[in-house]
């Protein structure tokens, strides 16, 4: 007897194990962006479960399902693959980047458009009367079609990467909920309107005293308040945005509910977005024939590494927002960057003192000040800028080390307490 | 729906990869918005107490005769969509010792089906002289909106169309 309970065990046993591996692989699969919602994952791998165990108990006559039962059933749910890819299935999709993201991907080229011109334009002052006007110009735009060239092929690759997975616009909101306003509703999209010339008549229009020219597209768009209110009856014919018409009964206000949410609180997706495009730009710019006004001078690879290093954050944190909620990869990420933040220090630091035994940026910077002093309209004296390029040093370099103690610390947080709660309000 | 069609001849259509592929690609396209339609037409059966997954399924099943199959595990992630989109509300209850979630069409979900139906079945009309079938809407009972298909029922008293705010009394007089 105590043999068949044993065996009957370890074919419960067995038979849990495949349920588990099927579910653990889906889980596996599923988009990054839900990775983060861990009540959805659990709803829907509890929902597959369910179904699994009906099937099963169905096809097992409503008795206890074998092995192979369970089995047959998993292989008919469609492989996990399949499954989690059908999550991955949302927005419409437009080239290779879904219409939901095309707004926010425009704002993010016509920003970095703007950025990479300025910074042209600032080299471009900075090589008057080095070159002449026409290789001026012809730097300038040159400059301007590479640095945007590169920036446009990186930011694209982001947003296709962030199609394929899904993403929408709305799924950003949680990690920029930390940060003001303004910078909030740059990733906020306005729901779509249409506009329609339209011929409108309404039921209080009664008689038709219009009738439309062949030119006007007849779409009579309503708006029931308005004649609940029995406005003036009007003859609308402009171009006026279509939006579902509301409904004259009132539906039931939705009932208000705070969830209490895990949040990392970090907007580390823009920050990456950012940090990619800002440290690019700066791995370029001192190599381009505009910049050929700082001659071989060191600080071309002094700013060239500053990019560098602003590159691998940038990579480093579009890692942490695609990684969402997987604890331990999320703190390797932020344990990782650690050490570029740390990589700052000394590149800073090099500015004013030798660091490993070099002194070239030091000694270019000391060129440079010396060259300010004697040959422009300089309002401080050689000791004393000298002195504010320290203070400015140090305060960046203390700032550097707070932030990489602050790194730190978050890490052991997640550790001890998991992810941060945010509250936030849930219409039902 | 072709993975459980077999194969019987090596030189069959289906038997070569390429358009055994071409034949489950165009199947699979049309299935998907059809999918919707007829799994909203499933859960509206039950307006008060909602649908579980598996029991929807099954009534898939017996209702379309094995004929539309969805995946088992394609339905989940249709069915949690159209939760997120406000289409369906569900709420969770045990039954068996199993937690189930009942989906319920919402108000705004009764309306789209409402239009998907009636787009649905003008579409099937306006095809039928390129087909060997002959379509007869309802339309003693129902009348379908000339802007955006939706099905309206006659007797209802609203002036607009739901779904695009066409005004309709006068063209259901």
């Amino acid at each position: 007897m105590s043999i068949e309970n044993n065996n009957y065990d370890n074919s419960s046993d067995r038979r849990q194990e495949s349920v588990k591996a099927f579910l653990d692989e889906v889980e596996r699969k599923l988009p990054f962006w839900l990775k983060d919602e861990k009540d959805d994952i659990k709803d829907i791998l509890d929902e597959l479960e369910t179904h699994i165990w009906d099937r099963a108990t169905e096809l097992a006559e409503g008795g206890e399902p074998s092995q192979e039962q369970i089995e047959f059933v998993i292989e008919q749910m469609g492989s996990p693959s399949k499954i989690a890819g059908e999550y991955k299935r949302r927005g419409k999709p437009k080239f290779y980047i879904t219409e939901e993201l095309f707004p926010l991907y425009q704002r993010i080229l016509v920003i970095a458009a703007v950025a990479l011109t300025s910074f042209n334009f600032i080299g471009m002052l900075f090589s008057i009367g080095n070159k002449s006007v026409a290789s001026l110009f012809a730097d300038f735009f040159q400059g301007i079609f590479i640095s945007f060239a590169i920036a446009l092929i990186l930011i694209t690759i982001q947003f296709v990467l962030l199609s394929r997975e899904g993403y929408l616009p709305e799924d950003f909101s949680r990690f920029t909920s930390r940060l003001p306003i303004t910078i909030r509703r740059f990733f906020e999209t306005r729901p779509k309107e249409t506009t329609t010339e339209v011929n409108a008549k309404s039921e209080a229009y009664g008689t038709i005293s219009h009738e439309p020219t062949s030119t006007e597209t007849e779409v009579p768009i309503t708006t029931p308040i308005v004649i609940e209110k029995s406005v003036k009856p009007q003859i609308v014919k402009e171009t006026i945005i279509v939006k579902e018409p509301r409904v004259a009964k009132e539906s039931p206000r939705p009932e208000r509910v705070v969830k209490y949410r895990r949040d990392l609180g970090r907007n580390y997706l823009s920050e990456g977005i950012t940090g990619m495009v800002f440290g690019t730009v700066l791995v370029i710019l001192p190599f381009l024939p505009l910049f050929d006004f700082m001659g071989t001078s060191p600080l071309r690879y002094w700013i060239a590494i500053l990019g560098g290093i602003s590159l691998v954050i940038g990579v480093i944190r579009f890692l942490q927002a695609l990684v969402g909620r997987l604890l331990r990869l999320q703190q390797g990420l932020m344990f990782l960057s650690v050490f570029p933040k740390a990589a700052y220090i000394p590149l800073w630091l090099s500015l004013i003192r030798p660091v490993f035994e070099y002194d070239g940026f030091r000694q270019e910077v000391l060129k440079l000040i010396n060259w300010l002093v004697n040959n422009v309209d300089w309002w401080m004296t050689y000791e004393n800028t000298i002195l504010v390029l320290q203070i400015i040093v140090y305060f960046i370099v203390a700032i550097n080390a707070i932030s990489i103690l602050s790194e730190l610390i978050r890490i052991a947080k997640l550790e001890a307490e998991g992810f941060p709660i945010r509250e936030v309000e849930v219409y039902r | 729906m072709l993975k459980k069609v077999k194969t019987f001849h090596p030189e069959a259509l289906i038997g070569t990869d390429h358009f055994r592929n071409y034949v489950e690609g165009f199947e699979s396209e049309l299935l998907r918005g059809i999918s919707t339609v007829v799994v909203l037409q499933i859960i509206k059966r039950y307006p008060r107490d909602g649908i579980y997954g598996y029991q929807l399924l099954k009534e898939l099943e017996e209702e379309t005769k094995n004929v539309l199959i969805i995946e088992e595990g394609t339905l989940y992630p249709l069915l949690r969509k159209m939760e997120k989109d406000g289409v369906l509300s569900s709420e969770k209850k045990e039954l068996s010792g199993r937690p189930r979630k009942y989906y319920i069409l919402t108000e705004e979900g009764i309306k789209l089906l409402n239009h998907m139906t009636g787009f649905f079945a003008k579409l099937l009309e306006a095809m039928s002289p390129l087909m060997d079938y002959q379509i007869k809407l309802p339309e003693d009972r129902f009348m379908y909106c000339p802007n955006c298909a939706n099905k309206i029922k006659l007797d209802d008293f609203a002036k607009f169309c739901e779904v695009c705010g066409l005004y309709i009394e006068e063209i259901k007089a």
